[in-house]
């Protein structure tokens, strides 16, 4: 009886740190973002709400990359993220009148982008099986990179597909939203309109099912090697 | 697992998801997607290019609607239609008018009976006819 508490207890002191570390992600904000006086942002939006073409185009030069980015990785396709985009920015200069300045137009911005792409999946209903072995040659492609190089798109598409196949719709989000695209957990909350408390359920589930199939790949490349 | 074993492995998952995030998607001919966005808010409202899903959604959410609507339209009809039966059938027991269609059931018949109209009346107004159907003669 003894025995099996010291057991319990050293297999919690050893799985603890190794869980914590796994969960350690960090926030990384947008080029964009980092580069933008909000005093700039503010102008810019009231400029636009006057009709003001030029400055949307200004606002459109800005976010686009960041509109892909997070289009892309929920979606994992080009041509159905850049519709997304394109289709965001068209509701951006629609609805910015019914924007509300005490929020961060970011947040707002990435709300639109992220119930379209949410909307496209819905109706795309797409379920791609992915190869193990085919993961593991990505991973590896990845890892082989240089630096400087830009990523094929492809193989991301490939590996987000692979971690997020099978998890259901809202796991999925927040997992795309949290760990890949490093958004606080408040705008998560934001964008997404779920209470916390339904954020951190999800997304403990979907790390859960993540790391299982990390768990998976990295055994095979061991077995490989 | 031991515990080297583990952590090797959480760290080794913890570095596929930080490659993950930091190898971003480039979004691809950037300025063209700028002109076509810019393009696409200088079209007026009804030139702008609707998918045929959404059209088809849309059809199909007012058709649904069309189809409630006029089940209740329906339905209106006929409990209005059974209501007022209802109401002619209760009167019936108090009002000889009715026993007498009922019994007769045209004028036709009446003639053949040998009942002339003013015999009706005076049987109506005695209330002998009612007495007579309601003992089955």
């Amino acid at each position: 009886m003894e025995e099996r508490g010291v057991e319990t207890l050293r297999s919690f002191f050893l799985l603890t740190p190794g869980i914590l570390l796994f969960l350690n992600f960090t926030v990384y904000p947008s080029e964009a973002t980092q580069n933008m006086k909000p005093e700039d942002l503010q102008e810019i939006v009231i400029r636009i709400r006057n009709g003001d073409r030029a400055a949307f185009r200004i606002l459109v030069e800005m976010y686009r990359q960041q509109a892909y980015r997070m289009a892309f990785r929920i979606l994992g396709n080009e041509e159905e993220a850049r519709d997304i985009v394109q289709d965001s920015f068209v509701k951006i200069w629609q609805k910015i009148g019914s924007y509300d300045p005490s929020r961060k137009f970011v947040t707002w911005m990435n709300g639109i982008v992220v119930h379209a792409s949410v909307d496209r999946l819905r109706v795309l209903r797409r379920h791609v099986m992915v190869p193990i072995d085919l993961v593991s040659q990505t991973i590896e492609a990845l890892q082989q990179r240089d630096p400087g190089r830009a990523t094929d798109d492809r193989d991301l598409a490939l590996l987000i597909q692979f971690l997020a196949e099978g998890l259901p719709e809202k796991q999925k989000l927040i997992f795309i939203l949290r760990d890949i695209e490093g958004m606080p957990s408040e705008e998560v909350e934001a964008v997404t309109g779920l209470p916390e408390d339904s954020v951190k359920s999800n997304l403990c589930h979907a790390r859960k099912s993540v790391r299982k199939k990390l768990f998976m790949i990295l055994e095979k490349e061991r077995a490989v090697k | 697992m031991n515990y080297k074993e583990m952590r090797r492995k959480n760290l080794e998952a913890h570095n596929i998801l930080d490659l993950l995030r930091k190898s971003e998607p480039v979004l691809k001919d950037a300025e063209g997607m700028t002109e076509a966005i810019m393009a696409a808010i200088t079209q007026p409202a009804g030139q702008r290019r609707v998918p045929a899903i959404f059209l088809f959604q849309r059809l199909l959410a007012a058709a649904s609607v069309a189809l409630v609507l006029l089940f209740g339209y329906e339905q209106y009809i006929v409990v209005e239609k059974v209501s007022t039966l209802e109401k002619r059938f209760s009167e019936i027991k108090s009002d000889p008018r009715y026993a007498y269609t009922l019994y007769f059931g045209s004028s036709g018949n009446l003639s053949k009976a040998g009942i002339s109209f003013p015999e009706l009346e005076k049987l109506i107004s005695t209330g002998m006819l009612t007495k007579q159907i309601t003992k089955g003669k």
